[in-house]
């Protein structure tokens, strides 16, 4: 029975677009579009009263999806397997990211140039892992949140009750998260970041002097506001911010699966074989050395 | 039977999350050529992050070659409904996708049709 209704499926889905589309267009009752959202959403959460975890935090647990994807934060028709989306930049008069000259002429062929860093199953770094593919989950407990990425098996554990930032020059993926709560928003400052990865799959990059601050609220029990604003004098003309949102996966008996991403992984041999390299970090482009 | 169907589409649309590709195929597969393959399925590499279909394809001159076909990642097909075993070695499948820019016998599957006329959707989108 099983068998037919999984066969089912097959021939109901086949071919379609449309399986990959957000399956709502609004979350919250606010339209699904990162300006319009950001607009909706923020009023509401300083009404809503979000249910509690134990230690009377905000109570985010459970499984989520990203409302948008990482295949371009900026503006995008559709392409090869993928689907059109908005830009998640919202403070930008061009609502595009505010690249340095020198750098909107590295950003112009660098997927031409390099290999997207994720392909070799990289972490998808920070603020990247908020709309990496997959399933999300987080996981609270007195002094931690955790977010959890099927991709990969990527993780950040964020501390909430913790000092400052590790000192430079440690490098990381992930950056180094440092967390607190103001309200009902979590609150996540990112620093150290090894500036190897990206912000999507477009190549929108940042150097290791990113700077990212991170804000989750809950806008009612099943959608989660998501911020992050990202300061990089090095590569930006000025900070910026970009909006997303999570939204709760009710699937019942979802769990996340194993994803052990480098198994049978073809993709950095195919991107060999057309001359791209591995991404080496934009100051190693520029050549500035790192 | 068709209402059965439309129901059913309707459950696995709504619970589709917008599941796109850890990487971008343009890099390596080229937009402007889609392709069509037709064959035997001899080997089905259930890995991550993306499965592997590989077919023989007879070429209108009789010679045999060896295609490998990107899908999507095991996850994103499980749940799709589909189980390795829904790919016996020997099957005949109709494969569209678009072919690699570097010249070689590969491309990235959209869709996969059997020989029983069961026909879904392959990508990693």
């Amino acid at each position: 029975m099983k068998t037919t209704a999984a066969v089912l499926i097959l021939v109901a889905s086949a071919g379609s677009a449309s399986a990959q589309a957000p399956a709502t267009a609004t979350a919250a009752g606010c339209p699904l579009e990162p300006m319009k959202f950001h607009a909706c959403a923020l009023p509401k959460t300083k009404t809503f009263n979000p249910p509690r975890t134990a230690d009377g935090r905000p109570d985010m647990n459970g499984y989520w999806e990203r409302a948008f994807t990482s295949q371009d934060i900026e503006e995008h028709t559709a392409g090869l397997g993928t689907q059109a989306g908005p830009s998640l930049v919202i403070d930008t008069p061009d609502r595009k990211i505010p690249y340095q000259p020198w750098a909107l002429d590295i950003k112009k062929d660098i997927v031409e140039r390099f290999i997207s860093p994720m392909a070799s199953c990289f972490p998808p770094g920070v603020p990247r892992h908020a709309i990496a593919p997959a399933s999300h989950q987080i996981l609270q407990t007195p002094g931690y949140v955790v977010h959890l990425l099927e991709y990969s098996h990527a993780y950040r554990i964020i501390p909430t009750a913790a000092g400052p930032h590790v000192a430079g020059p440690v490098t990381l993926w992930q950056g180094d998260s440092r967390g607190h709560w103001e309200g009902n928003t979590l609150v996540v400052d990112v620093t150290n970041s090894n500036g190897l990865t990206w912000f999507d799959n477009a190549g929108n990059f940042f150097s290791d002097a990113l700077h990212v601050v991170e804000r989750f609220t809950l806008v009612d029990p099943d959608t989660i506001h998501y911020e992050a604003r990202i300061d990089d004098p090095r590569v930006y003309t000025r900070p910026w911010t970009m909006v997303s949102a999570f939204t709760r996966n009710t699937e019942p008996g979802f769990e996340l699966l194993e994803q052990a991403c480098y198994e049978g992984n073809r993709a950095v041999e195919g991107a060999e074989s057309v001359g791209l390299t591995p991404y080496p970090g934009v100051t190693n482009i520029r050549g500035g050395g790192r | 039977m068709k209402r059965l169907f439309g129901a059913v589409a309707c459950i696995a649309l709504l619970s589709a999350a917008p599941v796109v590709a850890h990487h971008s195929f343009s890099a390596e597969f080229d937009a402007t050529k889609p392709i069509t393959l037709k064959g035997k399925l001899t080997k089905m590499d259930w890995v991550n992050p993306h499965g592997w279909l590989y077919i023989d394809v007879t070429e209108p001159d009789g010679k045999v070659v060896n295609w490998a076909i990107e899908a999507g990642s095991p996850n994103a097909l499980l749940r799709r409904g589909l189980r390795q075993s829904d790919f016996p070695i020997g099957s005949e499948l109709i494969i569209d996708g678009y072919r690699s820019k570097n010249g070689t016998s590969t491309a990235n599957g959209t869709s996969v049709k059997f020989a029983d006329g069961r026909n879904f959707f392959l990508g990693a989108a």
